[in-house]
């Protein structure tokens, strides 16, 4: 499949759950000694990140090379490890 | 900007359009300084004004568990000004507005605390008086 397709399978909730393992396993220890307080866009599928200090342009730059994308997004800093194991209901943050 | 203080809670008016929309909507947001984004909504509220999602955000809260929220793009109206913004958008979210957006209208907070009124304007802080040496 092309990179820039839209992911119609990709719920809001594996969009998050992708993001989350991106983030927390490969980017946090990282980004929180270099750019802590920015903001980091995460491409999922690709793993391809974009920062800046303004979330707008760091989705700019993501949407100028993904165009149909959705995003995973955090401000650098503010995710901690111990979400994946906090107990909580599928679709709980939706409704 | 019209900003309102009732003693306990600032409060400002807001005006926000989605992406294709022509008509922008006037809302009353409670002003949180604890909020470093730009502009919180719940579903009922953002879902009218056409907004376009980005994306997913996460976040810890102080209690160590985890927050999301959708992240749609809207276009904010201030003193004539239109600036896109990401709105944070979820089912239990307040109508919040941010840190992140108080410092993107590059504008100031004033509380007058004694006659409950507030002041978005921009103000340029004078520099100190020099003092004079002592002449002894």
């Amino acid at each position: 499949m092309n990179d820039n397709n839209p992911s119609p399978n990709l719920s809001p909730d594996e969009l998050t759950r992708k993001g989350e393992e991106i983030y927390l396993n490969d980017l946090k220890d990282k980004l929180e000694q270099t750019n802590r307080g920015e903001y980091v866009v995460i491409e999922v599928d690709s793993g391809k990140y974009f920062i800046d200090k303004d979330v707008t342009v760091a989705l700019e730059k993501a949407k100028t090379e993904y165009p149909q994308k959705l995003f995973f997004i955090v401000q650098i800093g503010t995710l901690q490890r111990n979400t994946l194991n906090y107990k909580q209901a599928k679709n709980e943050w939706l409704f | 900007m019209n900003g309102y203080f009732d003693g306990e809670r600032i409060y400002a008016d807001i005006e926000i359009k989605g992406v294709f929309s022509t008509q922008a909507t006037k809302l009353k947001g409670q002003i949180d300084t604890g909020y470093s984004g730009y502009l919180s909504l719940p579903f009922n509220e953002a879902f009218p004004l056409g907004l376009v999602l980005q994306g997913t955000q996460a976040y810890t809260l102080a209690d160590g568990s985890p927050s999301y929220n959708f992240v749609c793009l809207g276009t904010l109206i201030v003193d004539g000004r239109e600036l896109v913004i990401p709105v944070d958008v979820s089912a239990k979210a307040s109508l919040l507005i941010g840190i992140g957006l108080l410092g993107k209208i590059q504008n100031n907070l004033l509380i007058d605390f004694e006659n409950k009124k507030v002041l978005f304007k921009e103000f340029k802080i004078k520099p100190p008086i020099a003092s004079k040496p002592v002449e002894k």
